[in-house]
């Protein structure tokens, strides 16, 4: 019996390990969530999820690599003189993946659709239309309800335009899995929690894809995703590595590491509704004493760059130059300024007290979810304790967090302060994608415009320059009013922007070595696949059949040999 | 016999009962509400009358003795709600999931126990030895390593750098085999995780077969077949191991129980789609309904694995068969 068992185990792993690889000639693409049906109403997170919806839908602009929009579904545009009329010459040659024509009725339908029922990023945006019409079978005209300098950028480079032929019965569109767009690729298969498939849409209008087919597993856990990536099971994957990995990925004879800027922000948020931080000096003594460059080298090990004050990235050509020469980080000047303000070390235990002598500790929180954050926000109390700020970190889980500060929350009371004092906090990339988007994280009406106010300042001055950049549609004009927006910002310090970190890709060049990466945003996104070579057949599996073979031999020649010489010490331990 | 088992089948019922209470109260006990719990962060987006309509249509806005019995009445047709995160039917999350997870890790339980036995039994009849103390060692260090840190050790060397094992998954994505050979894909992919927790839980059944095959061979019966001139194999593996056996198949059965909730770090290394993972993706989203139903599943395997223990055991052991009968 027991030999029988010993065969059967033996002939069990003998089949799992030479049985064979997987079919070549595919880019595989480890995804690090899972986007579920894909759908512009079933797609999960902004990153990869957006990007991914992308593959499979079209918009009338296309964010290009510089990250400026560009006519995509769109052949030509022009606006009416009071700017609030904008006339879209929709593209002829545009078929959904299903056959049918893509057409006028499409996007009217699609903007519609997203008015009619609610959707986190797309109803917001499609407000601002008062009135949108076919005004022929290629041609839309939309009205606004007030000229919008920031329209192209979103919703027309932002909307995936749906076909009105399969969305228009559907009532319950979370549930809808209609996966007919008319962008690259076309959804074939989705696993969930598994993997999805895609095949290049031969007939798209810019030129077949670059990959015939685009197989992408769902890792979610990220040391799983770059060990994949390490092993060669996928040809590159859907998100940045992280900083101690450069080095070991850079060394990989058939990886390729491209690194670019990403707008992606980490603050050090500071609540300007309570006592110190409503006080400017404080605040301004507060960022004097972060060391930001130290940040960029602990933290992101040189992979990053340094916050600038006006809070725009040094790579976007609406950033205020001059600000680079603010005097960065201080400590002394920092002590100076704590000093006058009258926080004063009274009891002499090297931390300063309130100006009314009682001891002083501010909170800083920081989310479980994020460990660099969390190591971020344990060096701003070091750098604060330096200059004689007690600080205590509260680590909080982040649906927590969010509440605590009143992120996301609907019921936020905004006539009372946010609750809080510190908080390390960051804003995705498509904040800083045009300037217009500042109006949300800057603006004084912390209800409807500026909604991405956490800090909660307010500064009518700012204002005013933020709501001239929505409007102006000259571009020179409106960069400048950026610019007097930043040098507002860096002057009145309401929060301090620490770094951004740079975007920073492996992949395997062997098999594909198109990937664009889109400025602000990384590699992962369709113009990777527009315009560059096909794919180079994958390689097999890494080692030969062959030599598995051999060693398997070798292990079960072992485990004879050893049963054996076994069975004799049994016999002679027996007698 | 028949009043043992009736005796036992009531406990367990009243077992089942209290802890489909609890799971039916806890929701209600939390602060903000049964509404907040069933609609997460949605709740403060809706509209006082929304929120109105959507408490009637779930029945919240009757009494607790209504809504218990109509709890009840939903599992008994194996209806557990609305999924927040994934909008499906939470029958229909469980159901993709659980399957995975019951190959996972009812194999690597088949797999454990065997190793465990057969080490247990060579342990035993060697104790003392160099081999024994070597086996309770190692056994001990492997099951003293972190579920995580043992996975990704294993996925090092026999995924990344021998490249004998797929790494991630449950099957090739995008694959089209079908039949045998995608089974054989399933098992490749299943090898390293079903190692993972193998390994991990080979020490409490090779403990438990040591100390019961000590104490059976010290038994009158096995000096007898010694004597007799019986092979020493045959004696090992025949008369001692079989009586020794038994506490190990408690074991098993009661391993049975945590078939369902025992992989959460395994799946997630590995990137399974399984119950485990459900549960923690469940926790990061706050989708509790999810939690709620996940909770309640394991629950109940538990006690089926308790129960399922104490009625395989008068069933191999006639001793325990004539007590209950006495």
């Amino acid at each position: 019996m027991w030999k029988v068992h010993r065969w059967l185990a033996a002939s069990i792993l003998l089949a799992l390990l030479v049985s064979p690889a997987t079919a070549s000639g595919r880019l595989r693409v480890g995804l690090h969530a899972d986007e579920s049906t894909l759908t512009p109403y079933s797609y999960v997170t902004g990153d990869p999820g957006y990007n991914l919806l992308l593959f499979v839908y079209d918009t009338l602009f296309q964010i290009n690599a510089d990250g400026v929009p560009e006519p995509w579904l769109v052949e030509a545009w022009a606006w009416s003189e009071d700017g609030r009329q904008l006339t879209l010459d929709l593209r002829a040659d545009v078929i959904w993946h299903d056959g049918e024509p893509f057409t006028a009725a499409d996007v009217v339908f699609t903007f519609d659709y997203v008015r009619r029922y609610a959707h986190t990023r797309w109803t917001g945006p499609a407000q601002a239309i008062e009135r949108i019409e076919e005004a022929g079978r290629h041609r839309v005209v939309i009205t606004l309800r007030d000229p919008s300098a920031g329209f192209i950028y979103q919703p027309l480079a932002d909307q995936p335009i749906m076909p009105k032929h399969l969305w228009k019965d559907v009532t319950d569109p979370r549930t809808f899995d209609g996966r007919i767009g008319t962008g690259p690729f076309r959804l074939v298969e989705y696993v969930p929690d598994q993997y999805y498939r895609f095949e290049a849409n031969r007939q798209y209008f810019r030129g077949p894809p670059a990959a015939e087919e685009l197989v992408m597993p769902i890792i979610k856990d990220s040391t799983a995703l770059f060990t994949a990536l390490k092993a060669g099971e996928v040809d590159a994957v859907s998100r940045t590595l992280t900083p101690e990995l450069v080095g070991e990925f850079s060394a990989l004879p058939r990886m390729r590491v491209v690194s670019g800027p990403l707008t992606v922000t980490y603050l050090l948020c500071l609540n300007n509704q309570v006592t110190p931080f409503d006080d400017r000096d404080f605040r301004r003594a507060v960022a004097l004493a972060v060391d930001r460059r130290d940040m960029v080298d602990t933290l992101f090990l040189g992979h990053a760059r340094l916050g600038s004050p006006g809070w725009v990235h040094p790579d976007l050509p609406w950033y205020h130059e001059e600000l680079d020469r603010e005097p960065a980080f201080d400590p002394d000047l920092a002590r100076q300024l704590l000093d006058r303000l009258g926080y004063l070390d009274v009891d002499n235990d090297g931390l300063r007290e309130w100006p009314d002598g009682r001891g002083m500790t501010l909170a800083l929180l920081a989310s479980s979810h994020d460990p660099i954050r969390l190591r971020g926000a344990e060096l701003v109390a070091a750098y604060l304790k330096a200059v004689g700020l007690r600080v205590n970190v509260v680590v909080m889980e982040r649906a927590s967090l969010s509440a605590r500060i009143g992120w996301g929350e609907p019921d936020h009371d905004y006539s009372k302060p946010r609750n809080y004092e510190m908080v390390m906090w960051g804003w995705s990339a498509p904040v800083q994608s045009w300037p217009g988007r500042m109006l949300g994280v800057f603006h004084s009406d912390h209800r409807n415009v500026g909604t991405l106010n956490l800090q909660g300042s307010s500064d009518p001055l700012l204002d005013t320059v933020l709501e001239q950049i929505v409007t102006t549609a000259d571009l020179e004009r409106q960069f400048e009013l950026a610019r007097q927006a930043q040098r507002r910002i860096a002057d009145t310090i309401p929060f301090v922007t620490l770094l951004y970190p740079d975007g920073v890709y492996a992949f395997n060049a062997e098999a594909y070595d198109g990937w664009v990466f889109v400025k602000g945003q990384g590699i992962f996104n369709k113009l990777s696949f527009l315009g560059g070579s096909p794919p180079a057949p994958a390689a097999g599996p890494s080692s030969g059949t062959g030599g598995r073979v051999a060693v398997i031999a070798l292990l079960l020649l072992a485990v004879v040999a050893v049963g054996v010489a076994w069975r004799r010490r049994l016999a002679v331990s027996a007698r | 016999m028949r009043r043992f088992l009736a005796g036992r089948l009531v406990q367990y019922a009243v077992v089942l009962w209290l802890a489909l209470t609890l799971n039916f109260l806890l929701p209600r006990l939390m602060p903000g509400g049964p509404a907040q719990f069933l609609l997460g962060d949605e709740a403060g987006r809706l509209s006082p009358e929304l929120k109105a309509a959507i408490m009637s249509e779930l029945g919240l806005d009757r009494s607790l003795g209504h809504q218990y019995l109509a709890f009840l009445g939903r599992l008994a047709r194996g209806d557990l709600g609305y999924s927040l995160a994934r909008g499906e039917p939470i029958r229909k999350v469980v159901a993709d999931r659980l399957p995975w997870t019951v190959l996972l890790t009812g194999s690597a339980l088949v797999v454990a126990t065997w190793a465990g036995v057969a080490l247990g039994t060579v342990a035993a009849w060697r104790r003392g030895s160099r081999v024994d103390v070597g086996l309770v060692m190692g056994a001990m260090l492997l099951a003293s390593m972190p579920v995580f840190w043992l996975g990704m050790v294993l996925v090092a060397t026999f995924g990344l750098h021998l490249g004998w094992f797929p790494l991630f998954g449950l099957r090739t994505a995008g694959a089209t085999q079908t039949g045998w050979r995608a089974a054989l894909d399933v098992a490749r992919h299943l090898a390293l995780p079903v190692l993972t927790l193998a390994v991990h839980n080979l020490f409490g059944t090779l403990l438990l077969m040591r100390h019961s095959m000590v104490s059976v061979l010290g038994e009158d019966f096995v000096l007898l077949a010694r004597a007799k001139g019986v092979p020493a194999r045959r004696v090992m593996y025949r008369h001692a191991m079989r009586n020794a056996l038994l506490p190990v198949a408690t074991h098993f059965a009661l391993g049975l129980g945590f078939v369902v909730g025992g992989a959460t770090v395994t799946e997630t290394i590995f990137s399974l789609p399984g119950i485990g993972r459900l549960m923690y993706e469940a926790v990061l989203a706050r989708d509790y309904p999810v939690l709620q139903a996940a909770f309640l599943l394991v629950t109940v395997t538990v006690i089926a694995g308790n129960l399922l223990a104490d009625l395989v055991y008068p069933l191999l052991d006639p001793r325990v068969r004539r007590e209950a009968r006495a």
